[in-house]
């Protein structure tokens, strides 16, 4: 191979820190001006010249990103979440009750009577604020925030005593911040209340929502419900592979099923409550509790936190929008 | 506006350039001071096209190479204009301060300069 041919592919290799779009629409002509400004004789790209064009890809790439989310349609997004997030929730609860009402019979005991009406009435008081948003809207608020402060309560009830002395590094001992369902819950029942609060609403999600999407969005959550005693028993790479594909299936599902613009921010805004949960579904296998000391803190916070500040933005947006 | 931004605008209000064309130019206007390299460039270019700043105005192949020529659109020579107007008011009152402190005349303040540059 001659040197300009080492050097045009090591640029080509270059070019890929840039997003597909970008390299179809000045690829070529990029390698061209490349091997223009190369000094004769070069056979690899310049530390200063590499550096420039992976900054760039870089760049080239949030940008395409921003794109992306520039063309969302916010408020119909939030206005998904309103009716979407009860529903899933519901839907959790409900399978994890049947399951132990399933599991109660065949062993002969179902617990006592107050336990299941407790069950009973979570799944309950998740229904009711979308059913109150329909009529009431400034009630059904006041409900869902009700109940998300009253789960963040119970969350943060199980919080050791000594909290306000844990440094840094004790952070990993939280208990509640640990389990990743918590958070989850906690970040749904949240974004929850502000999507009754900021948006068109339920009735504008049912709208938009088709039947095949309200089974993308029903059906992972009842099946997490129904068989996650089961999962809990199985090995670290089975629970792992199952809880990836069935995110990416539901992510492609509401790509393909919720319209572009509302879809993109749906998903944005399932990110946060979602990577929690999913982090904890795969953290549960018993292989990961009798193995691995602790649980994948580090794994579980950042990018949860990241997820919350990109959706509390969203919503920000939404809100703005709206205003306008 | 960023200085390469304007190095590439005001090499273009020359005529339709090819990037390595640009590259050069953005050289020579700057006396070398400022060497674009092709990311800093395609970046730009990208950014510009998008934002109707620049326009494509014809491809040709050369040496079996693409080779795309980019001119400024009527917005980006309105944008260029008010950018060249707004570093020129500034550097008029960079070198009447500058005259001043010179000559060992009393600082002035900033709006009898302004009055005094008007």
């Amino acid at each position: 191979m001659t040197d300009g041919g080492a050097l045009e592919r090591r640029y080509r290799r270059l070019l890929a820190w840039y997003p597909a779009a970008h390299r179809t629409n000045y690829g070529e002509e990029m390698v061209g001006v490349l091997l223009a400004a190369a000094p004769d004789g070069a056979r690899r790209p310049g530390l200063a010249g590499a550096a420039d064009l992976i900054r760039g890809g870089l760049r080239a790439r949030l940008r395409s990103g921003l794109r992306w989310l520039s063309g969302t349609d916010w408020p119909d997004a939030l206005a998904v979440c309103s009716i979407a997030i009860p529903v899933i929730l519901a839907g959790y609860f409900t399978a994890v009750w049947l399951h132990e009402v399933i599991a109660g019979i065949m062993n002969g005991y179902a617990g006592p009577w107050y336990t299941q009406a407790e069950r009973g009435l979570i799944v309950l008081a998740l229904a009711m604020p979308p059913l109150l948003a329909l009529r009431w809207r400034r009630t059904a608020v006041v409900m869902a925030l009700a109940l998300a402060g009253w789960y963040l309560i119970i969350v943060f009830g199980s919080l050791p005593d000594d909290i306000f002395h844990l440094g840094i590094s004790g952070l990993g001992q939280w208990t509640w911040l640990v389990h990743g369902d918590g958070i989850s819950s906690s970040l749904a029942l949240l974004l929850g209340v502000a999507a009754l609060a900021w948006s068109p609403g339920p009735r504008r999600g049912i709208e938009i929502l088709t039947p095949k999407s309200w089974l993308v969005l029903t059906v992972p959550s009842v099946a997490m419900g129904l068989t996650q005693s089961y999962l809990w028993a199985q090995p670290l790479w089975l629970v792992a592979l199952i809880v990836i594909a069935a995110l990416a299936v539901v992510a492609a599902g509401l790509v393909l099923t919720v319209p572009g613009p509302a879809a993109r921010g749906l998903l944005l805004l399932l990110a946060a409550p979602g990577y929690p949960g999913a982090v904890w579904a795969i953290g549960i296998s018993r292989y990961w509790t009798n193995h691995v000391s602790g649980f994948p803190f580090k794994l579980l916070l950042p990018p949860t936190v990241l997820f919350a500040c990109l959706a509390a933005v969203a919503v920000w947006r939404s809100r703005r929008r709206s205003a306008a | 506006m960023q200085e390469p931004t304007f190095l590439i605008l005001t090499a273009l209000a020359a005529g339709a350039q090819h990037g390595y064309g640009i590259m050069t130019d953005v050289a020579t206007i700057s006396e070398g001071r400022v060497r674009l390299r092709a990311g800093t460039l395609y970046s730009a270019l990208d950014r510009l096209l998008g934002d109707g700043i620049v326009g494509v105005d014809g491809e040709e192949v050369v040496d079996g190479r693409l080779r795309r020529y980019y001119r400024l659109t009527a917005a980006g020579a309105e944008l260029l204009a008010a950018e060249a107007a707004r570093l020129s008011a500034n550097a008029r009152i960079a070198a009447t301060r500058l005259r001043k402190l010179r000559t060992g005349a009393a600082p002035a303040g900033g709006a009898t300069l302004a009055r005094g540059v008007a």
